[in-house]
């Protein structure tokens, strides 16, 4: 057993009322790969910013290499080693790969930035890692793997031995995660120690030799690698047992009847979609699988009118046999459509505007088109459906912002539903969202579908797609690339094959 | 049934209270009260510089301002064009644009007002309606101008406005030079308007205090109206805070954006209406001594709601109308000093997260036991 | 006026002449909204400059103290911009509107306290000025020296940085705040001397509103250059050619034998600028982090 590298006994932190890191304990190996799980909200993001000195914990203590530290700032854990690649990557968009590759650590010959040096340094580092980026370019033509890889090289420039990385793999490809935890090996193997946080527990169980699990702030367990699985580490995360994501709920092919409820023909964007066809029934989950970034963000516009297209040939939008290809938004939603948008901060919610305001924002068509604000009404329906969904929130009144995630999605969910949509679109509807929340949401949506509401579910989770869909379609640089009907009945091998259609 | 609608009108009536509490309390805080401590303490210290007595400097200040009825008058007087302005910052910053062009606005109802007034003076009250109307659209095109660009062309407000105003006040500066100059009158200023075009005085005193006060305080309510009550205003105010998420709720951005922008320029011509119709009864150069900016910190210190801006624009008026008294009455105290109030406040408004900030480390401080 | 012989040379002379505050403004600008500090208070950094190198100036009776002066009064407002924007984290807007009304209201008052009178200095003597072109090659050899700076110093890196994007740099250890602060105060003494070169150089006294304008000028120019201190030289002399043509084209004849009034020439470069904004540039791209408060 190799030494202690890093410790935190008894860190606890608050925010106002909120615990947000409780008596948290955590001892770190040197050149060991170690994993933090935890739900959203368990306290991770904060124990890590703690270690890396961004916030000052309010009691406990850290150890690096056995001693006893005071971080004033993330300089002073960088200069003991402690390096970090944050979920939301600190990089400057326009400033070149080297400016970034150096920035705050740039070396000089008499005060003037020794570019020479600095380019040789990248240079060998890149070498060393097998990696290649080009050193003159703005960081914001780099793909975000290409990024990641960046902040890394950043970090081995600093000299950091002790290597943190905050929820790494939520933006990358299959093909980029599979070369980013080879990457990881490749940094043990030459020492470095290696604390990685996730949800992703198939990750952890590929690379990570300890796991330390974190629930609602504190440390719940911590335990080798090797002598636990995926199920086990699902249920201390959780608190009990939780309905893994490929047990499906509906095992048998359902009987669809009546006219389809879209019918999609030829669809191009300007960007990515190239000629998508396809159809929906009433009552049927029609799931569109694919690495992020293939077209569905296009798709999802186009389809719920944001994006009108442009005149393609033979390109054609049919809901409920009405052409709607040039329909605005309002009239989509008021012929019966509905979507549930893939980033919910961004393009969902307004974080500022209360429950009230939030419902109405995306319900508005279902009121007889009101010169005044139809307030009263809408409250009473934030209440039922703060009780229905068991939202957990102060007020209708309560500003969006002061919801987590889940709550948050939930009531996106039940705005969106509360027009008797014909045909729901929801794209990423579970994305960041704690295990409770999924439960429901799925619950909903598949008691929605058998009251025959036809749902397009756009997912980057196969997992998610898997359980839900009765049809997957694979979306491969804007086109459709495979197509798989009864997925219900379908064995295992189905999701290596939807995988082989994604790449 | 029934427990569900009882839970409702409780937690509706909770929520109310809360609303009105919160509104309330931003207003008349802690932190608010040391930073207008601070603010004149602060113009305490100019006036010491200068020489003057601070105590002298507030009093001439207040009583030169809400002394006599005809003082209050005058305040009024000077607080209407700071509404209107104020409103005309406001209303486009609820949309997230920052109006720096009330100026240019103002300028350009001015001219589109003297224009009506000047071509079609007798036709009685008819010439009055036309002139108003002119005026509002006059105001609200030529904010419509950057709103369009904005929207359509993503060029910047605050660049087009700037540019906009140079191009009004060149514009009436020339009309009044050339084409309306009275050539009676040695100063540069337009011939007198017909009567009938007149904006009957309230009669406070001897004041110039008129009706266009009255309108200011309708647009102000109507302003706040809009933005919280209507579908409309809550579109605008969608806008502002998320483009994105409004887009996807299926509102037009750039509707939005370029109407903010006619509101704006249309409460900006409440200024034009205020000076020509219902004081000078003509065009004069100049005759916005900057109002159009001055309405960036009237819609600042009123926080954007319309409410607020009708108190913020009459504690303006009335430095702007004290100031006037401090002249007269002191040998080294100017009308500057009223200005440098009000950038004093401004900054000490500004500033008040700062304030609230620092009473809550000291709040913390005598709560901590150790 | 009938002699009046129109010269292109002059009128191009004097355009380069008139783009010196400008452009002294425009890369103050610059320095302070590339380091994420949105500065619309140019204007009042050019009124401190010109009023304190003046009143320095006839004090000391030297112009180059006046100078200095000038540089001292522009850190000292660069400062305390900076300490409300950075420090007390107040909206960049809204202070820089507070500013610029201080400016407008104070100096005033200042002048009466030193000099008797509101409205200007006393006038200077020649001899107690300073040339104008040295001033409009000291802006010129100033924008290559801020790229370098910018590009080439490990300040300049963290300036841009703060500018770009505050967490990044914060979690590199760089203070957004400090590099911030220092950024401002050069942008203040820069713009200072565009200031100075208003009142000792081009003019002979302070006068009330001196600057008229020429500081939201600077910032059209610094936006249609896209933030970049090579090409800001050239559109702030697009803009001083403007305003010579302006001044040269009042007094000159039309074929009638009248003058076109000066106010349709005082629109001129406004609409230019206006029409280059919005027909070809479109969209500009400010530093990401601007106007936003660490």
């Amino acid at each position: 057993m190799s030494s202690l590298i890093l410790e935190a006994k008894g860190i606890t932190k608050r925010f106002g009322n909120v615990v947000a890191n409780d008596r948290v304990d955590l001892s770190i190996r040197e050149g060991e790969i170690h994993a933090i799980i935890g739900e959203n909200g368990a306290g991770k993001s904060t124990l890590m910013k703690i270690l890396y000195g961004m916030i000052a914990p309010d009691e406990g203590q850290l150890l690096v290499r056995g001693k006893s530290v005071h971080f004033e700032s993330p300089l002073d854990a960088l200069s003991l080693g402690i390096g970090m690649v944050h979920q939301h990557f600190m990089l400057v968009e326009r400033m070149t790969v080297l400016e970034n590759f150096i920035l705050g650590s740039e070396p000089t010959i008499n005060g003037i930035v020794d570019e020479k040096s600095a380019l040789q340094d990248l240079k060998n580092l890149m070498l060393e890692a097998h990696t290649e980026l080009p050193s003159s370019s703005l960081v914001k033509f780099l793909s975000v793997g290409q990024q990641q890889r960046l902040e890394i090289l950043k970090l081995l420039y600093r000299k950091s031995d002790i290597l943190i990385f905050d929820e790494p793999t939520g933006v990358l490809t299959p093909q980029e995660v599979d070369q980013f935890l080879k990457s990881l090996r490749d940094l043990k193997a030459r020492g470095k120690t290696i604390l990685l946080i996730t949800h992703k527990l198939n990750e952890v169980m590929a690379v990570a030799d300890q796991v330390t699990v974190m629930r609602a702030g504190k440390t719940v367990s911590s335990l080798a690698a090797s002598s636990t699985d995926v199920k086990e580490l699902a249920t201390l995360l959780v608190g009990r047992e939780v309905r893994a994501f490929d047990e499906r709920k509906v095992k048998s092919v359902k009987k669809l009847s009546g006219a389809p409820v879209l019918k999609v023909e030829s669809l191009s964007g300007v960007k990515k979609l190239k000629s998508v066809s396809f159809q929906i029934n009433p009552g049927e989950i029609l799931g569109i699988a694919g690495i992020e970034g293939n077209g569905q963000h296009e798709l999802v516009q186009m389809l719920s009118g944001v994006k009108v297209h442009s005149h393609s040939q033979g390109a054609s939008i049919q809901f409920l046999n009405m052409k709607i290809d040039q329909w605005n938004v309002e009239k989509r939603k008021a012929a019966g459509m509905a979507c549930i948008p893939e980033d919910r901060h961004h393009e969902g919610l307004i974080l500022d505007f209360n429950l009230v305001e939030n419902f109405y924002l995306g319900s508005r068509v279902h009121f007889d088109i009101p010169t005044l604000l139809p307030f009263k009404e809408v409250t009473a329906l934030v209440e039922k459906s703060i009780s229905d969904f068991e939202i957990k929130a102060k007020s209708p009144f309560s500003k969006a912002r002061e919801l987590s995630g889940g709550n948050q999605q939930k009531v996106i969910v039940a705005r969106e539903l509360f027009g008797r949509p014909k045909l729901l679109i929801a794209a990423q509807p579970t994305r960041g969202v704690d295990i409770g929340a999924i439960e429901r949401i799925h619950d909903e949506l598949l008691k929605r579908a058998e009251e025959g509401m036809a749902i397009l579910l756009i997912s980057s989770e196969l997992d998610e797609i898997l359980s839900l869909s009765d049809r997957v379609l694979v979306i491969r640089n804007g086109e459709i690339s495979a197509e798989f009907s009864d997925v219900a009945v379908q064995g295992p091998d189905l999701r290596y094959e939807i995988g082989r259609a994604m790449v | 049934m029934l427990p569900f609608k009882v839970q409702t009108l409780d937690t509706k009536l909770v929520g109310r209270w809360y609303e009105r509490r919160s509104v309330v309390k931003k207003i008349i805080s802690l932190p608010f009260m040391v930073t207008v401590l601070v603010a004149l303490t602060a113009g305490g210290i100019v006036s010491l510089l200068a020489d003057e007595n601070p105590f002298k400097v507030y009093s001439i200040l207040f009583s030169g301002s809400f002394g006599s009825i005809e003082a209050i008058g005058y305040t009024l007087f000077y607080a209407t064009p700071f509404i209107f302005t104020g409103l005309a910052v406001a209303i486009p910053y609820r949309v997230g644009l920052f109006n720096i062009g009330a100026e240019g606005q103002l300028y350009f109802a001015a001219i589109a007002l003297a224009a009506m007034a000047f071509y079609f003076p007798s036709a009685g009250i008819f010439s009055f309606f036309l002139a108003i109307a002119a005026a509002i659209l006059g105001g609200a095109l030529f904010a419509a101008l950057p709103g369009i660009f904005k929207a359509y062309r993503g060029s910047h407000e605050v660049i087009t406005t700037i540019m906009l105003n140079f191009v009004a006040m060149s514009l009436s500066n020339y009309l009044i030079l050339y084409a309306w100059k009275d050539p009676g009158s040695q100063r540069p200023e337009t011939i007198i308007f017909s009567e009938s075009t007149w904006i009957p005085l309230l009669h406070l005193g001897d004041s110039p205090l008129n009706y266009s006060f009255i309108l200011a305080l309708i647009s102000a309510v109507s302003c706040w109206f809009f933005l919280e009550k209507t579908d409309l205003g809550f579109q605008l105010r969608a806008v502002g805070q998320n483009p994105s998420a409004s887009k996807v709720a299926g509102f037009s951005v750039k509707k939005c954006i370029v109407l903010s922008m006619m509101i704006g320029g249309a409460m900006a011509s409440g200024v034009a209406m205020n000076e020509i119709l219902g004081n000078a009864h003509r065009l004069r150069d100049g005759f916005s001594q900057g109002y159009g900016f001055i309405g960036i910190a009237v819609a600042f210190l009123g926080r954007g709601n319309p409410i607020g801006i009708i108190f913020s624009a009459i504690f303006f008026g009335a430095l702007y109308r004290g100031a006037g008294e401090l002249e007269i009455e002191t040998h080294r105290m100017t009308r500057d000093f009223a200005t440098v109030m009000q950038a004093i406040f401004i900054a000490a408004v500004g500033c008040e997260g700062l304030v609230a900030l620092l009473l809550n480390k000291l709040k913390k401080k005598k709560g901590d036991p150790k | 006026m009938n002699e009046f012989h129109f010269s292109f040379v002059d009128l191009l002379l004097s355009g380069l002449r008139l783009s010196t505050p400008l452009l002294f403004a425009a890369l103050g600008g610059l320095l302070s909204e590339r380091a994420g500090v949105a500065n619309i208070a140019l204007e009042g950094f050019l009124l401190v400059g010109a009023f304190s190198a003046a009143a320095v100036t006839y004090l000391s009776g030297n112009p180059w103290i006046g100078l200095s002066g000038a540089l001292a009064a522009g850190a000292m407002i660069g400062l305390i911009f900076a300490m409300l924007t950075v420090y007390a984290k107040a909206d960049h807007i809204v202070m820089g509107t507070a500013l610029n009304l201080f400016v407008v209201g104070a100096l005033p008052l200042f002048n009466k306290i030193f000099f008797g009178v509101t409205g200007s200095t006393p006038s200077l003597e020649l001899d107690q000025r300073l040339s104008v072109w040295f001033l409009f090659f000291v802006a010129v050899a100033l924008s290559p020296l801020i790229w370098f700076f910018l590009h080439k110093v490990p300040f300049g890196y963290h300036l841009r940085s703060s500018g770009e994007n505050i967490e990044a740099s914060k979690s590199l250890g760089i203070s957004v705040k400090r590099t911030r602060l220092i950024a401002v105060i050069l942008a203040g003494m820069v713009t200072a001397l565009g200031g100075a070169f208003l009142s000792i150089a081009h003019g002979s006294q302070f006068s009330r509103g001196m600057s008229a304008g020429r500081g939201f000028i600077a910032l059209a120019a610094l936006i249609l250059a896209g933030w970049r201190p090579i090409p800001v030289i050239l559109t702030c002399i697009l803009f001083g050619l403007a305003d010579a043509a302006q001044i040269v084209l009042q007094s000159y004849p039309l074929p009638d034998g009248s003058t076109l009034p000066v106010q349709w020439i005082q629109m001129f470069p406004y609409i230019v600028t206006l029409v280059v904004l919005v027909g070809f540039v479109g969209k500009t791209e400010p530093p990401q982090a601007i106007a936003k408060n660490d």
